[in-house]
């Protein structure tokens, strides 16, 4: 199977740069990319280095300057607003460093957010929530709010929340990074089953530990692809 | 269905959890909307419904007559001028008349004094008011003089005075001691065609002499004491109907050479727009007040659109995550609204509860009269939809912006751990701003006007009106009901006067039929001076007054020229007058009016005084031309006890009673007041004015004030940092409060230029209601201006000293 045909995601001379009253940022510089459906792949570098502005592209909470991104084979770079917030809503599934739970809805509404923006009848909507809330381990919860949830849980929420509308890609920005070890690892492993059970994943992490669990990491420095490794090559570079 | 009460779900939720926020946005607008809803239903009761129980109350107008030349304003109707205007017109389904009266009912032995309507048989038809039980009049009843003594009684005299028995139909009563029959009932919500009053008695015009025993005007063609009602014609319009009467009015100039009917013109009035009575004085004060509370409503929405935006800071990352859960802008924008119209519902909720208080805050601020005062107030149907509708537009106005500006950020940043990024945050601060300023500045038009209206209160209690208010009594007897005739009345007045005098501490006694600024109307007369051409477009005329002797004394109005009256000025000696000083300006140009003579009807009287001009309708307009003739000589049975004592009149009030009672025990006495007090009901309009717009000027104020602040300290709070920083690099504690009070101090002093700006251009708007003052008095606009400034500078300390409180190790630590 050629590659390039089976890629969810290609990204081509993909540039952001951020003016700043007289200031231009060069964010990103040229990134050339692809990842294909059902892989997991880490995006790693140094803090500054532009993975969480990719990942907002990528995510199409941003836009690039240049470039040309195609998600599932379609030219995504020159959508209006309404068309990127249906692409997100259906395609994207988000997972965040902070959660960010809505704190005045409770777990059960947090996840069924995303299926009410696709106007979905409310009987679906109660199958899927309680399937990922399930599949996470937190249909206990439903009815808790946020604020009565410790940080692992509430990222398991995120994490239902994330994959409810059953996207075709889910898109985590340090998603441990508020979480002591141990609940680090229990998302990790979720993120593994997912992948397991098809998922196609986008993180970006700085903690190798964690990259560690993807196919392939792409390394970036100063808004470039500097490197890119498997899991393979990376495994014995971590021990 | 399902999405909007989900948000709504929300939205409650939302408010709940931040009930702060909630609390301060529902109370401005309960307050805003409550005050507008209070004012809609005044308004609604002068402007919307004038005539309850009248159908179609919008098409029936109020027909007067205007001389030509004469600026004084317009008259009423004669009988014989109404009589042609009714059977020559097309354009009118109807012409009826109508005059105030008062009159005694007497059923079972106890006179009951009654205020009502003399009115034409086809009154009730031209209004389409229908009897609730038994008939109303009838053309019929205008067939001859004397002979339709029936009468029509209102549902609530029915109700209070005979419990609501329905056999009260063909019941035989006494009105003013003559024989008359009930023969119905008006309907529940049938007030009578006065705005502002209500009435319980109606009686046909062709009973007149009855109701005012002394005069039969029926057939006198220049005695105008009736005032028009017409009913439109499906598809005429007014300025048509004008026309025609106008040309009628031409027609019957014509056809009687004598009259001055050439060059008079027809007015047709709606209903609150008339020149004269409840629409006169109620019109323009309740538009200005319908003005101001738009007013306070717009600093409402402008203080909660304010505090909607400072929300929206700690919101954005909300508004980030539901953006990237493929929510679009719309979807954001509709969830927002929903929370303002809920934060508008529960502030309409409450604002309606305020109003069914407000609603009788009117009728506390009526003038103490004996006129059955009272506008048909209430929260109807009609005041719940204006309700609903400002509420919707007042949630829409204050929630869209805030809604708008919360989803136009990019969304991205505000999704990152420690985040602080405000996207927008310089243009929400500019809004934020512009709204302060918008607030200020409508304060200080309510301010400003406020203050203009109160200064005419003041002026109106220190103006020098050409009387003595001080020391003076008022005690009025009713001779009708008690059915004195000419001669016994008078005897009665001259007996009185004598015991009056007597009574311990007065200084002197005097009667009068109209008491200067009241709320009576006046009288008015065309006649003829000897010597004096009168222009043929520009008959001579005045306001005409019956006085006892002592009059000019009593009251302090100075004698300029010849005598006052004296007991001797009575029907066994020649007729005499005293003119006012207008009135002798204007008729004998220079001349000597004392000594001069007037035609009245057939009868030659003579002058013998000039009295100093005095205000006799309202302290706003000029004095009119005026003549006064004795009681004595041409008798009247309405007459008010004019009594000058030492000390408070009420300390005397209980001598004149019994005096009075002296001499007739069964005498109605009422109206016991003082001078003082009668004429501070003619400053109605002033003392409303001043009231409602006072209390809606610190309403304002206080909302602007809050958002003044609360703009500040939001300003602040987002400076902490900044604050640290510049104390670290050396900055003083006054340095940095003269930067906070700087900025919130330029807020108010733009508001400040632009609300006097506005106030100095809409000035003119209620110049017609101001008292002695001018609309760009210097005085109340320093004033205000300075008061404002007084209360910017309070608003912004706090603020101010929360900047310099800032402790820089903290602050720098932060974020």
């Amino acid at each position: 199977m050629n590659a390039s045909n089976d890629a969810m995601i290609k990204l081509e001379g993909l540039t952001k740069v951020f003016y700043t009253d007289e200031v231009e940022t060069h964010a990103l510089a040229g990134i050339h990319l692809e990842i294909l459906r059902g892989e997991y792949v880490a995006i790693s570098g140094p803090s500054g280095c532009g993975k969480s502005t990719l990942l907002s592209i990528l995510g199409l909470l941003d836009s690039p300057s240049s470039g040309t991104y195609v998600l599932n084979n379609t030219p995504v770079q020159g959508l209006d607003l309404s068309q990127r917030a249906r692409i997100r809503n259906r395609e994207i599934g988000f997972i965040f460093q902070s959660f960010n739970l809505i704190g005045d809805l409770n777990v059960y509404e947090n996840v069924e957010l995303p299926l009410t923006y696709r106007g979905m009848k409310a009987s679906e909507r109660k199958d899927r929530v309680n399937a990922a809330l399930e599949r996470v381990g937190m249909a206990h919860r439903s009815k808790h709010l946020p604020s009565q949830l410790s940080g692992g849980q509430q990222q398991r929420v995120a994490v239902a929340r994330a994959l409810v509308g059953a996207p075709s890609i889910l898109l985590a920005d340090e998603p441990t990074g508020n979480l002591d070890s141990k609940n680090g690892d229990a998302v990790m492993d979720l993120m593994r089953e997912l992948h397991r059970a098809g998922s196609t994943i986008c993180m970006v992490t700085h903690d190798p530990r964690f990259a560690r669990h993807a196919d392939r990491t792409i390394h970036i420095f100063d808004g470039r692809v500097v490197e890119e490794s498997t899991e393979a090559a990376a495994a014995p570079a971590l021990a | 269905m399902e999405t909007l009460l989900r948000e709504l779900g929300h939205a409650a939720r939302g408010l709940n959890r931040s009930r702060g926020f909630t609390a301060v946005a529902v109370l401005t607008l309960a307050l805003s909307i409550g005050a507008n809803t209070t004012i809609f239903t005044w308004a609604s009761a002068v402007f919307l419904d004038p005539l309850p129980g009248v159908a179609d109350s919008g098409r029936v107008l109020v027909v007067q007559q205007k001389e030509p030349g004469n600026n004084e304003g317009y008259v009423s109707l004669s009988y014989p001028d109404y009589r042609d205007y009714r059977d020559r017109n097309t354009t009118l389904s109807g012409l009826a008349v109508t005059r105030n009266v008062m009159v005694s009912l007497e059923s079972d032995g106890t006179p009951q004094r009654l205020y009502g309507q003399i009115v034409s048989g086809n009154f009730f038809d031209v209004l389409g008011v229908r009897a609730s039980l038994g008939r109303t009049f009838a053309p019929e009843d205008d067939r001859a003089p004397g002979e339709s003594a029936v009468l029509v009684i209102s549902h609530a005299f029915w109700q209070r005075h005979f419990a609501g028995d329905a056999n009260v139909v063909g019941r035989a009563v006494r009105l003013n001691k003559q024989p008359f029959t009930i023969v119905g009932i008006a309907p529940r919500e049938f007030r009578g065609s006065a705005l502002g009053m209500r009435l319980d008695v109606w009686v046909p015009v062709m009973m007149q002499a009855v109701v005012e025993p002394g005069s039969t005007r029926l057939e006198e063609r220049g005695n105008r004491w009736l005032e028009g009602l017409g009913r439109l014609r499906p598809g005429v319009s007014r300025e048509t109907a004008r026309a025609e009467l106008t040309q009628i009015a031409a027609q019957i100039g014509a056809e009687r050479k004598t009259e001055a009917g050439r060059g008079r013109s027809v007015g047709l009035f709606p209903i609150a727009r008339s020149p004269r009575g409840g629409g006169a004085v109620l019109g323009p004060v309740m538009l200005v007040l319908a003005s101001v509370v738009g007013l306070v409503l717009l600093i409402a929405c402008a203080n909660v659109a304010n505090l909607l935006l400072t929300r929206a800071v700690g919101r954005e990352r909300e508004m980030a995550v539901r953006l990237s859960l493929g929510a679009r802008r719309r979807d954001l924008v509709r969830q927002l609204l929903v929370e303002s119209l809920l934060l508008a519902a529960l502030g309409g909720g409450f604002g309606v509860l305020l109003a069914s208080w407000g609603e009788h805050a009117l009728q506390a601020m009526l003038p103490p009269t004996d006129y059955p005062l009272g506008l048909a107030v209430g929260l109807n149907g009609r005041a719940l939809g204006f309700t609903l509708a400002v509420t919707t537009l007042a949630g829409l106005v204050f929630g869209l912006v805030p809604a708008l500006q919360a989803t136009r950020g990019t969304t991205s940043g505000a999704l990152r751990e420690g985040s602080s990024a405000v996207a927008g945050g310089r243009r929400r601060q500019r809004l934020r701003n512009a709204l302060v300023v918008t607030q200020v500045a409508a304060s200080v038009l309510l301010l400003v006007t406020a203050g203009l209206f109160l200064r005419s209160l003041g002026n109106v209690r220190s103006f020098d009106l050409g009387l003595d208010l001080k020391g003076v009594g008022l005690a009025s007897v009713d001779l009708v009901s008690s059915g004195y005739d000419s001669a016994r009345g008078t005897a009665f007045y001259r007996e009185l006067l004598e015991r009056a005098r007597a009574l311990p501490g007065v200084e002197s006694v005097s009667l009068v039929r109209r008491v200067p600024l009241g709320l009576g109307g006046s009288s008015s007369t065309s006649f003829e001076v000897e010597g004096y051409e009168a222009p043929k477009d520009d008959p001579a005329w005045a306001y005409v007054n019956n006085v006892g002797p002592d009059f000019l004394r009593t009251l302090g109005i100075r004698l300029v020229d010849g005598r006052e009256f004296g007991p001797g000025d009575d029907a066994q000696h020649p007729e005499v007058i005293v003119v006012n000083e207008t009135m002798a300006r204007r008729y004998w140009q220079g001349g000597k009016a004392v000594g001069g003579r007037v035609r009245l009807g057939d009868d030659w009287v003579s002058v013998v005084g000039i009295a100093r001009d005095t205000p006799f309708t309202s302290v706003q307009e000029p004095p009119g031309p005026t003549f006064y003739m004795p009681i004595l000589q041409r008798y009247r049975p309405d007459a008010t006890v004019l009594l000058r004592a030492h000390g408070d009149p009420a300390s005397h009030q209980g001598a004149l009673v019994g005096a009075i009672h002296a001499l007739d025990p069964s005498l109605a006495v009422f109206g016991l007041r003082s001078l003082e007090d009668h004429v501070q009901a003619s400053a109605f309009r002033q003392r409303l004015g001043s009231q409602v717009l006072g209390a809606f000027g610190v309403l304002g104020l206080a909302l602007a004030m809050l958002g003044l602040y609360g703009v500040l300290a939001f300003s602040v709070a987002q400076r902490t940092r900044e604050m640290g920083i510049r104390t670290a690099l050396g900055a003083s504690v006054a340095t940095l409060l003269r930067q906070v009070l700087g900025e919130g101090l330029r807020l108010a002093v733009l508001g400040v230029l632009l609300g006097t700006g506005l106030a100095l251009a809409l000035g003119r708007l209620v110049s017609g209601l101001l008292v002695g003052v001018s609309p760009v008095d210097p005085a109340t606009f320093a004033g205000t201006i300075g008061a404002l400034l007084l209360a910017a500078s309070l608003a912004c300390a706090v603020p101010a000293r929360r900047a310099t409180r800032v402790d820089p190790a903290v602050a720098l630590r932060h974020e």
